[in-house]
């Protein structure tokens, strides 16, 4: 069932009814079932993954705390008996034993993830290295496989609470169905976002009465979710498909208009997705994490990052970049640097290595190409040099006695760090590296050939599409510039109700009239005559 | 007890919100949908039969040739015989046994004529244009519903039948200004269902003779629907006639007419292929047509309809209704 689709909003529909209908202690008990029917309808044969990922977490978490458990019996019963360095021994052999039940655990879902995602990568890279160096035409068939719906979500969610339970960050859930919940909940799983347990947990599992006014602003946060997604997003991608196909044919600004295009398209994609997720959430009462918070106002990548797909690199930044930046080895090979004279970049050590790790990883978590991993490792670049000149960037500004918190300097950077980004998704748009960066040079050629016709007329966006694109566009961009002072639909709601019925009917209009949705109409073949 | 009063002004206020919202939608539903007020008169059809169907005492139900040739105006006139005809263009007989059950669950009518012209068409005839105008105008109901299921092609959804919005919304394009004008348009655009069409481009060959070769048996759905509406009309106790329109076209063949006939036979019913009477009826194809054929001109709808209410008026027993008041009143706004 597709998210953005009539029978996802009639599933929503008779979810809800049945969850108030319920009584308070049991709704759970309804999203539990919901989410299985949901994911049973991508296809049954899913549900084998989702089990093993849910089942393998339960019964890690369950041994993790058995074993602390065992650990707590064990030094009280012997509290008078044990000296110290056996306690710390015997400490040691149970975090040994938490620790290797944890790392099945990681190994068993992430080995799937991987299997599923990369099998066919790796098999094309087996098959070039047999071709060059031992000369077999025999390829090995790629295995085809189709990734399970959410897999990589409710994976990294799942894996991240195991984690968080291994280091006794809560307490483990006792129930194995409000666990599954945890792991399955619907709206979240297609594309996140990625919820902590200690966060979401208590959102899941905490009786709310019904309060119309919640539905009301879920509806609302839906309506501007689709609005992103189906009237600009889904308008654009035609464009942005066929001239980046036609790069060679439409050079110069017609590639610059489709970077804007895909920055817009990707950001409408995506955060209008969130906001449904988020919307239909909270109608059941529950607020889930957000996910974006106006990405393209970053004055430099790495705030970006930590606005564009939020829960995501709070997840690398959790479980990857902390515990290697505090890895016994790394910390040590930063160490051996420093004495050997390069200190700067000694100090460095701990944070660049985990963050080039955490962004090949990223790279990969996007997809399984090298365009990719590239771009991953591009935006490690970039960071970098962003870090490392800092100091010569702010003292130029002081040179130049530039005002650094002044609108123009905040402007100059936010439109830097836009078009850096922008640029950085090209890979993104292209079918393998050199095309990316063939693209990229193509922008800079040929601008005066530009002619907006052809866009209208060659390229899929009819001016009168193109007219409705940059529209909701820059609607898309006051709205965030509105969010900037706090929630917009907070502001909506103190309106007078007439304003709020004109702003809710001119959106329902505007996304069910000039949403990019269903086959068109073709005026011609509803005329009369075909008998 | 202000409790409680709270509580029903809540209930109030969102049942309030919802009606606005479901205005709303009905009205772009409404604004979005093709007009078919000034052409393709056809798509008003099966909307306009509401309103009429009290006065229905017989339905012609079929495709296109029946809406051209059936003028209801003239059985009323010369034999008291109150009509509608709920029939589309490139209407399969699937979609003719809903046309009958949405017509049945809201008065049943005396009689139902129904045409199977279009029975020489397959199973799998799928002609969405057709669909639509048969169907868009056709009140919410358990009917409607299963017709969408049986007639919709694989690219379609059943949410865009329901919503016409979601499929003509991209015609915000070229909305104008009768959209607006149009969008709560109650008037009647047809007489009674009938379509006049003073065109007259006549046959080229004056002798009808059926070519049809090939496979001329009639599929099993075709088959299916027709029993079924034979049956639930015998259910309601409506009488029922089986007959097709005359029209000056080869593409048919008299083992159509040996099949239908044997399931007149076993439900003791009549079948008259009305081709076998056109020197009774008078039809003239080089002046009667226009469309070579195909369909019946005005001319030849007077001549039609006028042989058609005296066969009826002679074999059945329909209620005249010339001494009806209400009748009188409701046929003399039609024809004016």
């Amino acid at each position: 069932m597709p998210f953005i689709s009539v029978d996802f909003a009639l599933f929503v529909t008779a979810v809800l009814l049945l969850y108030y209908i319920f009584p308070k202690r049991y709704r759970w008990v309804v999203l539990l079932i919901a989410s299985y029917v949901f994911y049973g309808l991508t296809g049954i044969e899913n549900f084998a993954y989702i089990l093993t990922t849910t089942v393998s977490a339960f019964l890690g978490a369950m041994l993790i705390e058995n074993k602390g458990t065992e650990q707590k019996k064990y030094l009280e019963d012997n509290k008078n008996k044990l000296t110290k360095e056996e306690k710390k021994s015997y400490k040691a052999v149970i975090k040994k034993k938490q620790k290797l039940i944890l790392t099945v655990c990681i190994l068993l879902n992430f080995g799937i993830l991987l299997y599923l995602k990369y099998i066919d990568w790796s098999i094309a890279y087996i098959n070039l290295f047999r071709l060059t160096y031992m000369g077999r035409i025999d390829f090995i068939p790629f295995k085809n496989l189709l990734l399970p719906l959410g897999i990589s979500f409710y994976t990294f969610q799942t894996m991240g609470y195991l984690i968080d339970i291994y280091y006794g960050k809560y307490e483990r859930e006792h129930n194995f169905f409000r666990f599954a919940l945890f792991v399955s909940f619907f709206p979240q799983i297609i594309q996140g976002p990625i919820s902590r347990f200690g966060e979401l947990a208590g959102e899941l599992y905490k009786e709310v009465d019904f309060d119309f006014s919640r539905i009301k602003s879920g509806f609302y946060r839906i309506m501007w979710g689709l609005f992103k997604k189906l009237v600009i997003a889904d308008r654009l991608a035609a464009y942005v498909r066929d001239a980046i196909a036609l790069r060679e044919t439409y050079k110069g600004l017609y590639i610059l208009l489709a970077v804007f295009f895909y920055s817009m398209q990707i950001y409408g994609d995506f955060s209008g997705g969130i906001d449904v997720a988020l919307g239909v959430s909270e109608m059941f009462g529950i607020k889930l994490a957000e996910n974006f918070n106006r990405p393209f106002f970053s004055k430099s990548i790495s705030e970006y990052w930590q606005r564009w797909h939020i829960t995501l690199g709070t997840w690398f930044k959790d479980y990857i970049f902390y515990p290697l930046s505090l890895n016994k080895g790394i910390i040590k090979l930063g160490k051996f640097v420093r004495e050997k004279g390069a200190v700067q970049f000694g100090k460095r050590i701990p944070i660049y290595i985990p963050m080039l790790i955490v962004w090949f990883t990223t790279g990969m978590w996007h997809g399984s190409q090298n365009r990719f991993v590239v771009w991953g490792l591009f935006n490690f670049v970039f960071i970098v040099l962003g870090t490392e000149f800092e100091p010569l960037s702010n003292k130029i500004t002081q040179e130049l006695k530039l005002n650094e918190t002044g609108v123009m300097m905040k402007t100059y950077r936010v439109f830097k760090t836009f078009w850096l980004m922008s640029f950085l998704r090209i890979f993104d748009i292209s079918a393998d590296v050199p095309s990316a960066f063939d693209t990229f040079v193509l922008i800079f050629r040929d601008w005066g050939s530009f002619n907006i016709k052809f866009v209208y007329e060659n390229l899929s966006l009819p001016q009168e599409d193109f007219i409705v694109a940059v529209v909701a566009i820059v609607i898309m961009f006051v709205f965030d510039l509105i969010q900037r002072r706090g929630s917009v639909r907070e502001r909506i709601f103190k309106l007078p109700v007439i304003f709020q019925w004109v702003i809710l009917s001119l959106l329902i209009t505007a996304v069910s009239v000039f949403g990019y949705y269903g086959p068109g109409y073709d005026a011609a073949s509803f005329i009369y005559g075909a008998f | 007890m202000k409790k409680a009063g709270n509580k029903i002004i809540n209930i109030i206020s969102v049942a309030l919100k919802v009606l606005l919202i479901l205005f709303l939608v009905i009205t772009l539903n409404r604004i979005f949908m093709p007009k078919y007020v000034h052409e393709n008169l056809d798509g008003r059809i099966t909307q306009e039969y509401y309103p009429q169907a009290k006065y229905s005492d017989v339905i012609f139900v079929g495709s296109s040739t029946v809406h051209s040739a059936v003028d209801p105006r003239v059985l009323w006139e010369e034999q008291g015989i109150s009509s509608y005809v709920r029939a589309n263009a490139s209407q399969t007989m699937w979609i003719s046994y809903y046309m009958i059950e949405d017509a049945v669950k809201l008065r049943k009518p005396e009689m139902v004529c129904l045409d199977v012209t279009f029975i020489k068409y397959g199973d799998d005839f799928v002609e969405e244009p057709s669909t639509r105008k048969s169907l868009d105008g056709m009140r919410l109901s358990s009917s409607k519903i299963e017709c969408i299921k049986a007639s919709m092609g694989p690219d379609e959804k059943m949410a865009e039948y329901i919503m016409p919005l979601f499929r003509f919304h991209s015609r915000w394009k070229e909305l104008s200004l009768d959209d607006f004008r149009y969008a709560y348009y109650n008037k009647a655009v047809t007489f009674n269902g009938y379509l006049p069409d003073e065109e007259v481009d006549p046959v080229e060959e004056k002798e009808l003779v059926y070519t049809k070769e090939g496979d001329t048996e009639i599929s099993g759905r075709n088959l299916y629907y027709l029993n079924k509406a034979i049956e639930l009309c015998r259910s309601k106790g409506i009488t029922v006639m089986l007959f097709k329109t005359p029209a000056h076209s080869s593409n048919w063949s008299t083992d159509y007419d040996d099949q239908i006939n044997s399931v007149a036979k076993e439900y003791g019913l009549t079948y008259i292929n009305f081709d076998e009477y056109n020197d009774e009826i008078g039809l003239d194809y080089t002046a009667d047509t226009p469309d070579k054929g195909s369909h019946l001109n005005t001319s030849g709808a007077v001549k039609f309809s006028s042989y058609l209410g005296r066969y009826l008026k002679d074999n059945y027993n329909i209620t005249d209704r010339k001494t009806n008041d209400k009748y009188i009143k409701n046929w003399n706004g039609i024809i004016k």
